[in-house]
């Protein structure tokens, strides 16, 4: 413990016993060391409290308050109209009262068997797994799901969707690897859906029957189709490679059904879902 | 139920703000942040049921301060001073170390955290709570809500880097 004393206290942790939400042990922990650095905890809120008048002076409550609002509120302006990512906890509000009227509209239709794949999976995907023995049950595998008012919809390859559905994107990788989600769309655009950044090294795959992202998907109005990816190898793998191949093959007419140009050792496992438009609200 | 900005703001902003000028080491890009800070909690206070707000705001400064940097350019005059920095790095990671071991550990991580950094943003924050701030591995792990084997797994990430950095 006396060596415990010597160790610095922490600015983030004084923080913490300032405000009062440490737990006792841990307050009275903070304290002991506080009183081997020669200080108390009365002078350390005197100057946490000090610096508080200071800023709220510069940075007053109600305009800065306004200010962070007004940013927020841009923030989910900017993302309305275009995709968007939409956390599992906002997606049955936010589906609530339309899901139902869109599935109706445009009844699920499979439309497989059109593309140049080495095999289809369960639900229709594409598989294109070169160079190797193939097992059916540890496939890699994508999972699509759209969320609905009181249940999650499973959509095969091919299934009908439109603007504003929300879709789950789930992984299976019972091999593990490392590998990245990601879609190309009829307006030529790709997104990445995992992992966020668009740089660095594939991340590791949970070696799990189905893994769901964080986040779910909202569709936007780009025209024809969504067709998502997931790439798996191995081994670590740039980002880039995977990337640059979606946009390739993104700028090409044929996109919906032709496969990813990779490197030797990759897979790639497709499941697409043909854009219809959206239901208006007049529909029955 | 919609936050409420302000009360948050009140109780909570001089402290992200001090963080974030703790990091960041500019007033203007620090208020810049702190707002956005108070964005990501509007967009994820459901969060704010399950912990204390105070180490949440905290960790999401961090990780937004850390962002920013990530995003400046690096100096090319700093470059030469790597290996030996590397090296002080290293040392401090055994309990916090001293003022000076802090310094050269915060230098570092920024040089760690370039533009082509594949650390993970959580990790680039227990690295910086645990060297820079000086906390233990326990104090990080229960402000983070990880185990301290989590903390210390993800933590080897960062000393590989720092292997490579000194050429080994």
């Amino acid at each position: 413990m006396q060596q415990d004393n010597k160790r610095h206290v922490p600015d983030w942790l004084l923080e913490r016993l300032a405000l009062g939400e440490l737990d006792a042990e841990t307050a009275a922990d903070l304290r002991r060391r506080l009183a081997a650095e020669g200080r108390t905890p009365d002078e350390i809120a005197a100057l946490v409290a000090a610096s508080n008048r200071e800023i709220l002076e510069q940075l007053p409550a109600t305009p800065t308050a306004a200010a962070i609002k007004r940013r927020a509120e841009r923030a989910a302006a900017a993302a309305r109209p275009a995709r968007k990512r939409v956390f599992l906890w906002s997606a049955p509000l936010a589906l609530a009262g339309v899901a139902a009227m869109v599935l109706v509209a445009r009844p699920w239709q499979p439309q497989v068997g059109d593309a140049p794949c080495d095999f289809r999976g369960p639900d229709g995907e594409c598989i294109n797994i070169k160079g190797g023995d193939i097992h059916p049950a540890t496939l890699p595998r994508i999972y699509l799901y759209r969320h609905g008012a009181t249940r999650d919809e499973r959509l095969r390859d091919g299934a009908r969707a439109t603007r504003g559905d929300l879709v789950q994107l789930a992984y299976g990788s019972h091999g593990g690897g490392y590998g990245v989600l990601l879609s190309i769309d009829g307006a030529r655009k790709v997104t990445m859906h995992w992992p966020e950044k668009q740089d660095g090294d594939a991340p590791a795959l949970k070696a799990t029957g189905e893994t769901r992202l964080p986040s779910a998907y909202e569709l936007d109005d780009a025209p024809a189709f969504e067709r998502f990816f997931l790439v798996r190898a191995a081994t670590p793998f740039s980002i880039a490679t995977a990337l640059d191949a979606a946009r390739a093959l993104a700028a090409q007419p044929s996109a919906r059904k032709q496969s990813l140009a990779l490197p030797p050792g990759f897979e790639q496992i497709s499941l697409a879902l043909d854009k219809a438009p959206a239901a208006s609200k007049e529909m029955p | 139920m919609a936050l409420d900005v302000e009360s948050h703001y009140l109780r909570y902003g001089p402290m992200v703000l001090r963080r974030c000028r703790t990091l960041l080491r500019d007033p203007a890009k620090a208020e810049d942040a702190m707002q956005d800070v108070f964005v990501s909690l509007i967009r994820h206070e459901d969060r704010l049921r399950d912990e204390a707000p105070g180490a949440l705001l905290l960790r999401v400064a961090t990780n937004v301060c850390l962002n920013r940097l990530r995003g400046e350019k690096r100096r090319p005059e700093d470059a030469h001073e790597d290996d030996e920095l590397a090296r002080r790095i290293a040392h401090a990671d055994d309990g916090g170390g001293d003022a000076e071991s802090r310094t050269l550990a915060r230098s570092v991580l920024g040089k760690l955290f370039g533009a082509d950094d594949p650390l993970a943003a959580s990790t680039r924050s227990l690295a910086f709570m645990h060297l820079v701030d000086g906390m233990t591995l326990e104090e990080v792990a229960r402000e983070s809500r990880l185990s301290v084997s989590g903390v210390r797994k993800r933590l080897r990430v960062l000393k590989g880097r720092l292997a490579e950095l000194e050429g080994v």
